[in-house]
């Protein structure tokens, strides 16, 4: 009856309890109190009394489930289903990408408590896909016996969420990225990005349209890279802010005739600079 | 219109069984994979990787004790990054290397020895190493801004804090993958008497740890609270924490020495172990002994009674019985056997020789009336050198046996052995430089030299300072050792022949299955009907032959 683990832990359990009395009673317990938690008399300390009989009871209870399940084994496992063999393991997991985002949205949360809230909150929301995807794909892997079917039922539910939202966080992320670049350069700059984006794009596609035998895992690499870098450039322009841009003088409005007019008060340098809040623009 | 026709059936077919899709390979199996094999070793390369910082960081606080009167200048500087590189050391050595190496090597072997084809909860083992490899990260780009325990930068201070938090919760949830491992996919006809005893000392740490660090967590957060909300200086971190690197609580950094010892000896001697049940419990009872974290005097004010030190003295001296009973055991083993002088048996015996060093001195400055040799008011040798020296041991014991269970379980990691004769060579270089680098403090602990932060001292200064000149020429043994390993191992991985499934003919089932082993791990299992099943099965065709 009592097996391995179960005579552990009620062995540890029966301890505990025994130097929880003994402590009890050389601290200034009275009476029964330390064996009849403090029915009949006093414990002694109440902090190292509680601590070592929470112990003890946290020992039997183990000890308890340890009877119950019988230590795990296998083959009692078996026979307590009623079953003639012991049944077989789960098979290991398969591909999932969700260990490493969650620990990378764990990081972003902690660095958000100490940077920014932004960050926090993006974290807390990378976390919370995580987990949603964690529990599905846990669930999709028991569905049937069959990993790829087991895939398609979970490709099938998450999918239709999946696609979208991810497709609106790569189109918007390399639209704010480029926004971000274009802003904080000058004007002939903004100019000469885009054209030169616009062209390396334009010979990535060319050269990967020429060259269909090229490895899907190398297009799949420079897409990634080239994805990583506008993200990276994106973030660091809109750290550095937006250009300082020269107001438009009065001269400029009536020469163009377009555009409302500024007022600018006679006397008053007519050439003044506006800057967007970081943010806002 | 009357509709005649049945209305089409439909059916539920089950899906035919498909071939599983391809595995995947390079960056993408490693970010993707549940695979503990993959798991471990990414623990371990990554351990090993932070090894190289924690070892220039002792060498340079080794270096910098050669002048205590310089250490003044040092720690009285307002940005006190002496003191910060010597808190790195400590935490840097046991929760980013030591603990992830033992993690990564019991998260690689503990399923093969019970058995199992994976680790229990695969995707919360590797969430577990991926929380660690980003927390280590922000733990060393706190320290680079001027964060960790001693810095000024306060944005620092808190990213420590968080990052070490994130590291911790990491470990804690990689040691229940581990233990769940053990306590339920053991394969049918091992019992939890019949487990190897690495996996055992692994569930014993493990169950330690899962006790000790909840503590340390609720320490950290307490720590973040008082930082961020009521401006407490950072210097108070480290108080905070560093009970898990003094005794009694570092001594459960010493349950895998003794699971590797009790492994290794009864291989490397051909029989079995001697009373493997007896040695099972000694292992328990040395963990049920350093789940004190409460029976340390660093928690213990002035004003206590006496009986709060009582644990304290009974823990350091009560911890040498088992160990002393493990000694014996292996004794009796090696002598009932043909011992085969090979380098997991030289590390085994290195980190063995340095444990029991390591727990006599902890034993001997549990007693009161020893204090330190000094002219003014004599204190207790806890808190000096001596304590530190008593953690050195202990921790790099650890670090030896670490290095012997790559050694040994390499053919499972890698595929391929290490160098023999140069593993040999690395085992005697670390054993030389833990004595060197360890017994010097003891000594410098009695002359009066401060324990965690060294800082001046105040009689015996030449004394101390030669004392830690030859503390210093021992780290670098240490370094040597400890290079010289990784480019063993670099060499093993490039190398192109194969091992052999079983080359040390061992015992239990890590050994029944191809190096390195399959997915799934095991084509078919032998019968277990002993702590040591391929022990038994190869005795089992001697005889019928």
């Amino acid at each position: 009856m009592f097996t391995t683990g179960s005579k552990t832990f009620l062995g540890i359990g029966a301890f505990s309890l025994f130097l929880a009395a003994l402590y009890g009673w050389t601290t200034g317990g009275t009476g029964l109190g330390p064996v009849t938690a403090g029915y009949n008399g006093g414990v002694g300390d109440h902090l190292g009394y509680t601590l070592l009989v929470s112990f003890g009871l946290l020992g039997i209870f183990l000890g308890l489930v340890a009877v119950a399940t019988r230590d795990a084994e296998s083959n009692a496992l078996a026979e307590l289903a009623g079953m003639e063999t012991a049944p077989a393991e789960a098979v290991p997991a398969g591909r999932a990408f969700e260990p490493a985002v969650g620990a990378f949205g764990a990081g972003l949360i902690l660095l958000g408590l100490v940077v920014s809230n932004v960050m926090f909150v993006v974290g807390l929301f990378l976390l919370l896909a995580v987990l949603i995807e964690w529990m599905v794909r846990d669930w999709s892997d028991r569905a049937t016996g069959d990993p790829a079917a087991n895939r398609m039922i979970r490709n099938r539910f998450m999918a239709p969420l999946e696609i979208p939202i991810v497709g609106i966080l790569i189109v918007g992320g390399a639209v704010g990225a480029f926004s971000r670049l274009l802003l904080t350069s000058s004007v002939l700059g903004a100019v000469a990005v885009a054209m030169g984006l616009g062209a390396v794009i334009l010979l990535v596609g060319i050269l990967f349209a020429s060259r269909p035998t090229l490895s899907p895992n190398l297009i799949a690499g420079v897409l990634v890279i080239m994805a990583i870098g506008v993200g990276v450039a994106g973030v660091g322009a809109a750290s550095r802010g937006e250009r300082v841009t020269e107001a438009p003088n009065e001269s400029t409005n009536e020469d163009t005739g377009t555009g409302n007019k500024a007022f600018i008060p006679p006397g008053t340098n007519k050439s003044t600079t506006t800057t967007v809040p970081e943010g806002e623009g | 219109m009357t509709v005649t026709e049945d209305a089409p059936v439909s059916e539920l077919v089950a899906p035919a069984p498909s071939t599983p899709a391809s595995s995947p390979s390079g960056l993408v199996a490693v970010l993707s994979s549940g695979d503990h094999k993959l798991v471990g070793r990414l623990w371990i390369v990554a351990a090993l990787a932070q090894l190289l910082l924690v070892l220039g960081a002792s060498l340079y606080v080794a270096a910098m004790r050669l002048d205590l009167a310089g250490l003044t200048k040092l720690t009285d500087s307002p940005s006190d990054w002496f003191s910060q590189i010597v808190t790195y050391r400590a935490i840097g050595g046991t929760f980013l290397v030591l603990l992830p190496i033992t993690i990564g090597l019991a998260t690689v072997i503990v399923p093969l020895q019970v058995g199992a084809s994976t680790i229990a909860f695969p995707r919360a083992a590797a969430a577990a190493v991926w929380g660690y490899l980003v927390g280590s990260g922000l733990v060393i780009g706190a320290y680079s801004i001027d964060g960790g325990p001693f810095g000024t930068s306060l944005d620092g201070v808190r990213l420590f804090v968080a990052g070490l938090g994130l590291v911790v919760v990491s470990e804690l949830l990689a040691w229940i993958c581990i233990m769940t491992t053990v306590v339920t996919l053991r394969a049918p006809g091992m019992t939890l008497a019949r487990t190897p005893l690495f996996s055992w000392s692994v569930l014993i740490a493990g169950a330690v740890w899962l006790l000790t660090l909840p503590v340390l967590v609720a320490m950290l957060v307490i720590t973040y609270v008082f930082v961020r909300y009521l401006g407490e200086d950072s210097a108070s971190i480290y108080a905070r924490i560093s009970w898990v690197f003094g005794p009694p609580a570092v001594y459960a950094f010493a349950l895998p020495v003794l699971g590797f010892i009790a492994t290794v000896v009864p291989v490397l001697s051909a029989t079995r172990h001697h009373l493997h049940r007896f040695a099972r419990t000694a292992i328990a009872a040395v963990g049920a002994l350093v789940i004190g974290g409460w029976a340390l005097p660093s928690f213990v004010g002035a004003s206590t009674p006496w009986l709060y030190q009582l644990p304290w003295v009974a823990v350091s001296f009560l911890i040498l019985i088992p160990v002393l009973a493990l000694v014996g055991l292996w004794a009796v083993t090696l002598r009932n056997g043909q011992v085969t002088l090979a380098s997991p048996l030289l590390f085994a015996a290195s980190a063995l020789l340095m444990l029991l060093v390591g727990l006599l001195a902890g034993a001997v400055q549990a007693i009161e009336p020893i204090k330190t040799l000094v002219d003014g008011p004599a204190t207790s040798l806890y808190g000096t050198s001596w304590t530190t020296a008593v953690a050195s041991y202990v921790l790099l014991s650890l670090a030896i046996a670490l290095l012997g269970g790559i050694t040994f379980w390499a053919p499972k990691l890698i595929g391929r052995g290490l160098r023999e004769g140069a593993a040999r060579g690395v085992a005697a270089l670390l054993l030389v430089g833990t004595v060197l680098w360890s017994f010097p403090d003891l000594v410098s602990g009695l002359l009066g030299q401060g324990g965690d932060i060294p800082g001046p001292v105040a009689e015996n200064v030449t004394a101390i300072e030669g004392l830690n000149a030859v503390s210093l020429a021992g780290g670098l043994f240490l370094a040597l050792g400890f290079l010289g390993f990784l480019g063993l191992v670099v060499q093993a991985i490039r190398g192109h022949e194969g091992v052999g499934d079983d080359p040390w003919s061992g015992h239990t089932l890590e050994w029944a299955t191809s190096s390195p082993p399959p997915a799934g791990n095991f084509p078919s299992l032998p019968e277990i009907t002993s702590e040591a099943p391929l022990y038994d099965a190869r005795h089992q065709e001697a005889s019928a032959q």
